[in-house]
């Protein structure tokens, strides 16, 4: 279920009101967990299924002792992994090496929702449990609220993913009511709503047709800087507005997840992008793909370790962007991006930016080469990464502009791109204290709360509007395909 | 041993002959002392002392004093 579906800004009041009428920890939980297997749930029951087999054999896993656990990580490691490799990514294997798969029997084999989510998830979990357990495991995890960990339904679809210290504890005591807390979830979650809504989905409506395969080949170079700006601006409104919409209702419940997105459009370098966008994942990718493998990289090259662990960078990135879908395109986008960091770091001697020119530069520079490398992400095949880079610099025939007039987007692109350098440069600044003390306004106030969450139910009728009639194909999120 | 030795290999991975070091230097005192010199530095201090860091050990080193007190751990006798 889309957190900006209808069915759900309607729920929520529900769940809202039966979690604070519970009034102990244990139901809560138990709440919680039906709740998020509804979630879940609400598109194929076997989503359920994969979900829960794989959180049971986390939970087998951690049954084991310590040292135990030590010999069985590899192999908790591989069948959770080749889970996902069965799902996600077995007909792009077959299809690589010209292998016909056997048609599957019985259950529906489709890719579950929000598999890699939550198998990375999952493996964070397991890799972490002993950050919570004592030496001689003397609080050892709690099945349970280690299932809940995972399924939580605030982050089970498409993150943020948590380490284990930042959400296990959080379900080890009963939450209060707090009208304050509430009015500040509710706020985040509208801008979430707003971002999705108002931003994201019309600009998908607006630029969709532009890549589709039949007309991506013939844009005009305005069309095509639409086409490539439009979806740049998208992602993140699509993106952040999901995440917002997670951690308000994460917040709304008493809960708290961590930040996922920083101002990454005002990144000045490529290292900066990716400590700015999908944080908790580059957490995940830096912590447990990208170190150990440097370091044992650097080992291994030791008169040329840097060279080792350039190659380590690109390789998580690479792993990164198949992660993102089972498609060479990608690849190629997580090779793009580990080559730009490779080339940061090395490249360059002195990594700080300490003029306001050379961090408008690196600004520039950065996002206009992102901008680009997002091309490759969205083109569906090769050929359309090629046409829409001709058609940027001219070399299109234009012949899309006569068929399909372009209503709107001179004013929606532009318009669209600034509320979301504006929402980014506001976050960019909210780390100094007077900013930070506006956003928390509603924590005091919690009418000011209640009034944001009013501009919800505006958003919410205004959807409808913008969305016309018989067009409900936009309750899905970018990430959830991932 | 005097610290002149681990001194030596930080003025090496950060490029910097005049760079000076303390317990209490953290990442934030030098310059490039970013999560990737990081590595670069751990490796270069393991190949220089031949010891081996824990994955564990190379994220908790907050500051100069915790590498120090790793590497008198592992047997490496360092005096400021």
């Amino acid at each position: 279920m889309a957190y900006s579906s209808d069915a759900f800004v309607l729920f929520l009041p529900v769940i809202l009101t039966a979690f604070y009428l519970v009034d102990n920890r244990a139901q809560q939980n138990a709440l919680l967990g039906v709740v998020s297997l509804g979630f879940l749930g609400w598109t194929g029951v076997s989503n359920v299924i994969v979900a829960v087999a794989m959180i049971g054999v986390a939970l087998s896993y951690l049954q084991l002792e310590p040292a135990a656990r030590e010999r069985f990580f590899p192999w908790a490691l591989a069948v959770l992994l080749l889970n996902l490799v069965f799902f996600k990514y077995r007909q792009f294997i077959a299809g690589t090496f010209g292998i016909t798969l056997p048609v599957l029997p019985g259950l529906v084999w489709t890719v579950p929702l929000g598999i890699s989510f939550y198998t990375f998830q999952i493996i964070a979990g397991l890799h972490d449990a002993s950050d919570v357990e004592g030496d001689n495991m003397e609080r050892p995890i709690q099945p349970g609220r280690f299932a809940l960990f995972v399924l939580f339904f605030p982050h089970l679809i498409a993150g943020p993913i948590c380490r284990i210290g930042q959400l296990y504890r959080q379900f080890t005591y009963m939450k209060r009511f707090a009208a304050s807390r509430l009015a500040s979830g509710l706020q985040l979650f509208t801008l979430g709503y707003c971002k999705k809504v108002l931003i994201a989905d019309p600009l998908a409506r607006a630029i969709d047709p532009l890549w589709a395969s039949a007309n991506v080949g013939r844009l005009s170079s305005g069309l095509a800087w639409a086409a490539v700006i439009g979806f740049y601006v998208q992602v993140y409104a699509d993106f952040s507005g999901y995440t917002d919409m997670g951690r308000g209702v994460a917040r709304a419940l008493g809960f708290r997840l961590p930040c996922n997105f920083r101002a990454p459009y005002l990144a000045a370098t490529p290292a900066e992008f990716w400590s700015r966008w999908h944080i908790t994942l580059s957490n995940f990718a830096k912590g447990l793909i990208y170190t150990p493998l440097a370091v044992a990289m650097a080992r291994r090259f030791r008169s040329a370790r840097k060279l080792g662990m350039l190659i380590s960078l690109i390789a998580t990135m690479v792993l990164l962007g198949l992660w993102h879908g089972a498609a060479w395109r990608f690849v190629l986008f997580g090779l793009i991006q580990g080559v730009l960091l490779a080339m940061w770091y090395g490249l360059t001697k002195a990594r700080e930016i300490k003029s306001t020119l050379a961090l408008i530069t690196g600004i520039v520079t950065t996002q206009g080469l992102l901008v680009l490398s997002f091309v490759v992400f969205r083109a569906e095949t090769p050929s359309a990464t090629l046409s829409v880079f001709a058609s940027l610099f001219g070399f299109g025939d234009g012949q899309v502009a006569a068929v399909m007039p372009a209503a709107g987007l001179a004013t929606l692109v532009p318009g669209a791109a600034a509320v979301v350098f504006a929402i980014q440069a506001f976050d960019y600044f909210a780390t100094s204290r007077r900013i930070a003390a506006i956003l928390l306004l509603p924590r005091r106030i919690p009418l000011t709360g209640f009034l944001i969450a009013f501009v919800l139910v505006l958003a919410f009728m205004a959807k409808r509007q913008l969305a016309g009639v018989g067009s409900a194909g936009f309750e899905r999120f970018i990430y959830f395909d991932f | 041993m005097s610290i002149d030795r681990l001194r030596d290999v930080f003025r090496e991975v950060f490029e910097d002959p005049s760079l000076e070091i303390s317990p209490a230097t953290t990442a934030l005192d030098v310059a490039n002392w970013d999560s990737f010199n990081h590595i670069n530095l751990v490796i270069a201090i393991e190949t220089e002392f031949n010891v081996k860091f824990k994955t564990k050990e190379i994220k908790d080193m907050a500051h100069v004093g915790d590498l120090v007190t790793m590497l008198r751990a592992k047997g490496c006798a360092i005096d400021w």
